[in-house]
């Protein structure tokens, strides 16, 4: 069974840093979906996903970020991603992802984002 | 002499003690108590309890040990615990009937005695009350024994005269009559507390299965609502030869496929993947397949279809439900396919000429996400024998122990392999290479082919 993920959560002043190592994928995803949750559950309105060492995501990882995307744009939060690597960022052109979501080269220039507003 | 009394002695008390045991379990096991247990208590019920624990009280008067010519006995023990495991009607009923009996007895001590016994049914169904209609537990009721057969004790030197023989009567039998009814109340509190948290063990067995057994229907459901919005059979297609598969996984994604037949001789290609699993992404998938339908029977380019059902789609995308789709129309008469790519695996296009296949890339965002989004086509020429393999990322993402990916190559390596074969038996060889390639490894997504052949 797939689904070697590994998540971690801090903050930086109001924004949320959830970084999400190793595979996203059918066996993980629903782990991160539910520590997002946790994060947005909280009041969480400022979320950073660093993908800086995600090796490989699937459909379902890609559900769980467009969630969190939806969940955070109705309740007028913003999500930013941070420092996706060549092979993540080429299944989210598939996918058209790169139309919806904000990414940034790494997380300074995502956190720096954040100050500056959506 | 003295050890034959000590000897003796221990022979009741052993005796006692195994009728308690007994009397215990199967008090315990009635359905009345069970009842109380659950907090349902009847008139029926408290009233069996209360002859029962009247019963043991009875007992207990009878089986007195008597120690130097003085009567230490367990008549206590019924009502008590009557009252503490049962409530106050049992506790009182139960000590009401071993204090008539008691009473009847006579002697100089019947008032105070009588008069124990009462309390002793009536203050554990308080103790009951007050701790929330609940058996308070083994410490509890065991420290309420000793308190209780001290007052006893008490009650005695109060009411009975002479004060003198009173006196002689409670230093004798006061250290027995406490350790008894302390002994004998701890093995009800034991067994008491073995079956509340045996019912516990089976109450979680229960729900868990019953859980499973309901996640099992909902897989059953999903797999059914799924199955059933696959075609039974591919239409006749002029100029095509068609063949596909679908293969749920256990926990079901939504992989669908489709081909339509439009005017013209044209055929409209579908294969799409729904997120999500279960019965949710199911219906995600009937619905996009109906919607699909409706649309590819409009007269309109590909990418006006696939436009039209993604805003009807986005609208009813709850909780991030996406969906990729390729969609193709294929025209044998100008021998081409036109298609709009909607975030799927790329299709791979196989000439007749041989060599690596051709790509048929994204044209668009998944369906689903943006309402107004905007789609691109593309339109390739066909020839004769050239072959469109269209997949789900179950294919390439289908993992062996080692935990390594099917993958495109070979994929690509399998369909090369088997290239001048028929639709059918291409679709065959690449399921034999994707599960002899998983072995044991259980299947996570739906894997889903279909393979044209252009003729």
């Amino acid at each position: 069974m797939s689904g070697h993920v590994e998540i971690t959560g801090r903050r930086a002043g109001t924004v949320d840093i959830i970084a999400v190592k190793g595979r996203l994928d059918a066996g993980s995803s629903e782990k991160a979906e539910e520590r997002i949750n946790q994060v947005l559950d909280a009041g969480g309105r400022s979320l950073l996903v660093n993908l800086c060492d995600l090796d490989y995501i699937s459909s379902s990882g890609l559900r769980v970020l467009l969630a969190a995307l939806k969940r955070l744009k109705k309740d007028g939060g913003t999500l930013r991603i941070a420092c996706a690597q060549p092979q993540i960022l080429e299944v989210f052109t598939m996918a058209g992802f790169h139309r919806i979501f904000s990414l940034f080269p790494d997380e300074a220039a995502a956190l720096a984002g954040f100050t500056a507003g959506p | 002499m003295a050890f034959s009394i000590i000897g003796d002695m221990f022979l009741v008390l052993l005796q006692m003690i195994c009728v308690i045991m007994v009397a215990a379990y199967l008090i315990t096991r009635t359905a009345s108590f069970t009842r109380v247990l659950d907090g349902l208590v009847t008139w029926k019920s408290q009233a069996v309890l209360t002859l029962l624990f009247g019963a043991l009280s009875i007992y207990g008067t009878e089986s007195g040990i008597t120690i130097l010519g003085a009567t230490a006995n367990v008549r206590d023990l019924g009502p008590m615990v009557g009252g503490l495991a049962c409530g106050p009607v049992v506790g009182l009923g139960a000590g009401l009937i071993g204090a008539a009996y008691r009473f009847s007895l006579g002697g100089f001590t019947a008032v105070p005695c009588a008069t124990a016994t009462i309390l002793a049914g009536l203050f554990g169904g308080l103790i009951f009350l007050a701790a929330g209609r609940r058996f308070i537990g083994m410490h509890g009721a065991v420290l309420f024994a000793v308190g209780m057969e001290a007052f006893h004790m008490g009650i005695t030197l109060l009411l009975c005269r002479p004060f003198d023989e009173a006196l002689e009567v409670v230093e004798d039998v006061a250290f027995p009559m406490i350790i008894a009814n302390a002994t004998g109340v701890f093995l009800f509190a034991l067994i008491i507390g073995n079956l509340i948290a045996e019912r516990q063990t089976k109450a979680e067995r229960d729900t868990y299965l019953s859980e499973l057994e309901r996640k099992k229907a909902e897989l059953r459901i999903a797999h059914d609502i799924q199955m059933s919005f696959l075609p039974d059979r591919l239409p006749e297609v002029p100029g095509l030869e068609i063949a596909a598969l679908s293969l749920p996984a256990k926990e079901v994604g939504g992989d669908f496929y489709d081909a339509i037949p439009l005017t013209g001789g044209r055929t409209a290609i579908v294969i799409a993947d729904v997120s999500g699993k279960g019965v949710p992404a199911a219906l995600f998938m009937a619905l996009s397949r109906t919607v699909l339908r409706a649309n590819a029977l409009v007269p309109r380019s590909a990418r006006d279809a696939v436009r039209e059902a993604n805003s009807l789609i986005a609208e009813d995308a709850k909780s991030g439900m996406f969906v990729t789709l390729f969609y193709a129309v294929a025209d044998p008469a100008n021998r081409t396919l036109t298609y709009v790519n909607a975030g799927h695996n790329p299709p791979l296009l196989f000439r007749s000429g041989g060599g690596r296949p051709m790509t048929l890339k994204g044209t668009g965002i998944i369906l689903g996400v943006m309402p107004e989004a905007d789609y691109g086509e593309e339109t390739v020429s066909l020839e004769s024998g050239d072959l469109v393999l269209l997949y789900t990322d179950g294919i390439t993402e289908a993992i062996n122990p080692d935990e390594e990916q099917f993958g495109e190559e070979r994929l690509i390596e399998t369909v090369i392999g088997c290239l001048n074969r028929s639709s059918a038996e291409i679709v065959d060889r690449v399921r034999d290479a994707v599960m002899e390639f998983s072995g044991d490894e259980p299947q996570f997504d739906d894997l889903t082919l279909m393979v044209l052949r252009v003729v």
